[in-house]
C-alpha cells in the first residue's frame, strides 16, 4: 500500500503523454453537451447589429495560445459570417496580434474580407490600462500605425472608429489570460463607455471570471477549452477545441485516479 | 529633491488624473489627453530595461566565469544577433518572423505546457485528505475536473449541468466574489496610500511610512 | 507515417522536444532551449515596440507633424536608464514616480465602479435559492477575511467557518480547471508533433 504513494513521477509523465497521444490518434467520440453560458455567448455575438464594428483583442502570448487560438478562430469566423467589421488590437501582450495574424488572414480570405476595409490588425501597443483610456479618447492617436507600419487613418475601417466608445464600437471580444486583460477592458473601456464585453477565458481563470458573468459585466464568456468546443458546435465549424475534448476526458480520469491512489496509500499508512 | 521631488511627481500625476476624471473642468481642459501618450511612449521605451539588464548581468557572469557562463555567452550572442536582424529587417522581415513563428512562440508554448506534467505529479504526491477542509477541496476539484470534460456527462448525464450551472455559477461565484472584493478593496487602499504619499516602495529604500 | 520535410516543422519539433527533456531531468539541452527562448523573447519586445510605436511617434508625430511634446515622453522614458550611472541614479526615480502616480490615479478613477457593481450584484432579492446562496457566500467569505475581529465570537466564528467552506469550493474548482488548462497546452504541442511533424493520422 505504501508503494501506491511512491510511484515515480516520470511514470506519471509517460502515462499522461501516452494517453494524450492515444486519444488524439483514436478519438473516443464522446458528445459535448452545450451549456447555457455557451448559448448565451453565441447569442450575444449573433444578435449584434448587421453593420457592427467589433474589437477583437488577443490579450495573450505564446504561453496560452494552445487554448486561446481556437477561441480567436471561432470568434473571428463567427464575426466574419455575420459580416461585422473586425479590429484586432491589444496592449502589452506583444505576441498576441502576431500569433493570430495568420489565422485572421486565412479566415478573411475564405469570407472575401479585405484588409483595411473589413478587418485590420493594429498590433500590440504599450501602455497597458493607460493605452485603453487613450483609445477611448482618440483611437487613431493612441495606435499611430497598424501591424505592418501603415498610418491607421489611411484605412477605411478606421474611419468608422475615431474613438472606442459605444457610438462607434458595438462589442469588445477580449481573449484573456492574465493582466492586463478583460477586467482592464471592463474597467477602462467597456463599463464606463457602455460597450458590450464578451470574453474568451483560459480554463484556469474561469472560476475567477464567473462573478463578472453573474453580475452581467461580461455579457458572455467562452469558458476554456470546453466552452470553445461548445461554441464551435454552435457556429457549425468544429475545430481544435472540440477535437481535444476526448483527450481532456481521459486526462481528467487519469488525474482523478492518481489522486485517489495517492490517498488510498496515505490512508492505509496512516492507519498503521 | 532626491526623494521629495519624485514623491511630488507621484502625487501630482495622480491628482491630475483624478481631477480630469471627476471634475467637469478637468474634462474640459483635457489634461490627460497629452499625458496619456507620454505614459505610453515612455513606458514603451522603458521596456528596453529588460534587454539592458540581461546584458549587464550576463556579461558579469561571463567575465567572472560563473558556473554556466557558456549559456550566458549563448544568450548574449542570440540576443544581439536577433537584435541586428531585427534592425536590418524590422519586425515583419522574413527571417526575423520565421525565427519568431518557429522558435520563439513554440519554445514559449512548450515551456508553459511543462506545467501539465508537474501539476499532475504534484497533485498525486501532495493532495492528501488530512483535514476536512482538504477533503472538501479535493472532492470539489475532482467534481469540477470531471464536470469540465465530457467524461462527466458519460458517467452521469447531469454532471456538467450541476458542475457548470450550480457549482461554478453559484457556489464558486460566491466564494470568488468575496475574494475579488477583498482584493479590490486592498488595491484601492494601496492606491490611496500612494496618493497620500505614504507608500514609497516605488522610490526604492525601505518602502512605507 | 509521413514525416515532414519542412525545415520550419522540424525546427518546431526540435524546440518542443528540447524543452520536454526537462521532464527526465535538468540537462544541457533544456538549458540551451531555455536560454534561447529568453534571448529571443527579450529582443523581440524591444524590436517590435521600437518599430511599431516609438519610431513612428518620433519620426511621424514629433518631427513629421511637429508635435514636439512627444520628445518629452522620449526623454522621460530614457531617464530610467540613469539607474546604471551611480552618481545620477536618483534621476531614474522621476519616470517611475510618474508611471506609478499616473497609474494610481486611473485605478482610483475607474476600478471602484467594477467592484461596486460586484457588491450591488450580491444584494439581490432573496427570492431564489441561487440568490440566497450567493448572498450568504459573499458575506461569509468577506467575514473570513476580517482578521481584526476575534473569531472566538460564536456569530463571527460561525459565519467565517461558512466562508471558509465557500473558499475551499472556489479553490477546489480553480485546481480542477487549472489541471485541464495545463494539459490542453500540451495537447496543442502534441498536435504539432503527431500531425505536423510525424504525419501520423489526421489533425
Amino acid at each position: 500500500m505504501e508503494r501506491l504513494m511512491k510511484i515515480d513521477r516520470r511514470i506519471i509523465y509517460l502515462l499522461g503523454a501516452a494517453i494524450v497521444f492515444l486519444t488524439m490518434l483514436y478519438p473516443l467520440g464522446l458528445p459535448v453537451a452545450i451549456s447555457d453560458l455557451a448559448r448565451q455567448t453565441y447569442n450575444e455575438v449573433e444578435n449584434l447589429p448587421d453593420d457592427a464594428v467589433v474589437i477583437l483583442s488577443p490579450m495573450y502570448d505564446s504561453g496560452a495560445m494552445g487554448e486561446l487560438n481556437p477561441m480567436f478562430v471561432a470568434f473571428f469566423r463567427h464575426c466574419a459570417e455575420r459580416g461585422y467589421k473586425i479590429i484586432i488590437v491589444n496592449t502589452q501582450w506583444i505576441q498576441g496580434p502576431q500569433i493570430v495574424h495568420k489565422f485572421a488572414t486565412q479566415i478573411a480570405e475564405e469570407y472575401g474580407y479585405v484588409y483595411g476595409e473589413d478587418w485590420i490588425n493594429l498590433g500590440s501597443k504599450p501602455g497597458s490600462t493607460i493605452f485603453l483610456q487613450s483609445a477611448v479618447k482618440d483611437f487613431w492617436e493612441a495606435c499611430i500605425e497598424d501591424f505592418n507600419g501603415q498610418p491607421v487613418e489611411s484605412f477605411p475601417i478606421m474611419q468608422l472608429v475615431p474613438k472606442v466608445t459605444a457610438e462607434y464600437v458595438d462589442a469588445c471580444l477580449v481573449l484573456n489570460c492574465g493582466s492586463p486583460g478583460a477586467p482592464d477592458w471592463l474597467a477602462y473601456v467597456c463599463q464606463p463607455e457602455g460597450i458590450k464585453l464578451i470574453i474568451g477565458e483560459i480554463q484556469m481563470s474561469v472560476p475567477e471570471s464567473m462573478p463578472y458573468v453573474n453580475s452581467g459585466q461580461y455579457a458572455g464568456m467562452i469558458a476554456g477549452s470546453r466552452g470553445c468546443a461548445e461554441y464551435e458546435q454552435l457556429i457549425g465549424h468544429p475545430g481544435q477545441a472540440l477535437k481535444a475534448q476526448d483527450t481532456m476526458s481521459a486526462i481528467a480520469l487519469m488525474v482523478t485516479l492518481f489522486i485517489i491512489l495517492g490517498n488510498i496509500g496515505y490512508l492505509a499508512t496512516r492507519k498503521k | 529633491m532626491r526623494k521629495e521631488g519624485p514623491m511630488i511627481v507621484t502625487v501630482l500625476s495622480s491628482l491630475v488624473v483624478l481631477f480630469s476624471n471627476y471634475f467637469y473642468l478637468g474634462q474640459q481642459w483635457g489634461l490627460t489627453d497629452r499625458l496619456d501618450y507620454w505614459f505610453n511612449i515612455s513606458y514603451g521605451i522603458a521596456l528596453a530595461l529588460g534587454f539592458v539588464n540581461l546584458t549587464i548581468i550576463h556579461w558579469k557572469y561571463v567575465q567572472r566565469r560563473r558556473e554556466g557562463w557558456v549559456y550566458s555567452v549563448i544568450l548574449l550572442l542570440v540576443m544581439y544577433g536577433y537584435l541586428i536582424l531585427g534592425i536590418v529587417q524590422k519586425h515583419t522581415g522574413p527571417t526575423f518572423s520565421w525565427i519568431y513563428d518557429n522558435m520563439m512562440t513554440v519554445l514559449g508554448a512548450a515551456v508553459f505546457s511543462l506545467l501539465a506534467f508537474l501539476i499532475s505529479s504534484a497533485a498525486y504526491r501532495a493532495f492528501r485528505i488530512r483535514t476536512k477542509e482538504a477533503t472538501i477541496l479535493l472532492v470539489c476539484a475532482i467534481f469540477i475536473l470531471l464536470a469540465r470534460a465530457p467524461i462527466g456527462d458519460a458517467i452521469w448525464s447531469r454532471w456538467s449541468y450541476w458542475g457548470n450551472e450550480w457549482f461554478m455559477g453559484v457556489l464558486n461565484t460566491a466564494g470568488y466574489r468575496g475574494i475579488l472584493i477583498g482584493a479590490y478593496v486592498g488595491a484601492f487602499a494601496v492606491a490611496l496610500r500612494i496618493l497620500l504619499g505614504l507608500e514609497r516602495a516605488h522610490l526604492g529604500g525601505t518602502g512605507t511610512q | 507515417m509521413n514525416i515532414s520535410t519542412d525545415p520550419a516543422i522540424w525546427t518546431q519539433a526540435i524546440c518542443i522536444l528540447a524543452v520536454y527533456t526537462y521532464l527526465y531531468k535538468d540537462n544541457p539541452i533544456w538549458r540551451l532551449a531555455e536560454t534561447v527562448y529568453l534571448a529571443l523573447a527579450t529582443t523581440y519586445w524591444f524590436v517590435f515596440y521600437f518599430f511599431t510605436y516609438i519610431q513612428p511617434a518620433i519620426v511621424d508625430k514629433a518631427i513629421g507633424e511637429g508635435e514636439w511634446h512627444y520628445f518629452i515622453a522620449v526623454i522621460l522614458g530614457l531617464m530610467i536608464f540613469f539607474r546604471y550611472i551611480p552618481s545620477v541614479a536618483w534621476l531614474a526615480r522621476y519616470p517611475m514616480s510618474f508611471w506609478v502616480g499616473y497609474g494610481t490615479g486611473y485605478i482610483l478613477s475607474f476600478e471602484p465602479a467594477v467592484w461596486l457593481t460586484q457588491i450591488t450584484s450580491t444584494f439581490l432579492a432573496l427570492n431564489s435559492l441561487q440568490n440566497i446562496l450567493i448572498f450568504i457566500g459573499v458575506l461569509s467569505t468577506l467575514t473570513y477575511f476580517f482578521f481584526t475581529v476575534a473569531k472566538e465570537n460564536p456569530v463571527v466564528g460561525g459565519v467565517a467557518e461558512v466562508g471558509k467552506w465557500y473558499i475551499m469550493i472556489a479553490l477546489g474548482s480553480a485546481f480542477g480547471n487549472t489541471v485541464l488548462y495545463r494539459w490542453n497546452l500540451f495537447v496543442a504541442r502534441a498536435n504539432t508533433l503527431l500531425f505536423d511533424w510525424l504525419g501520423v493520422g489526421q489533425a
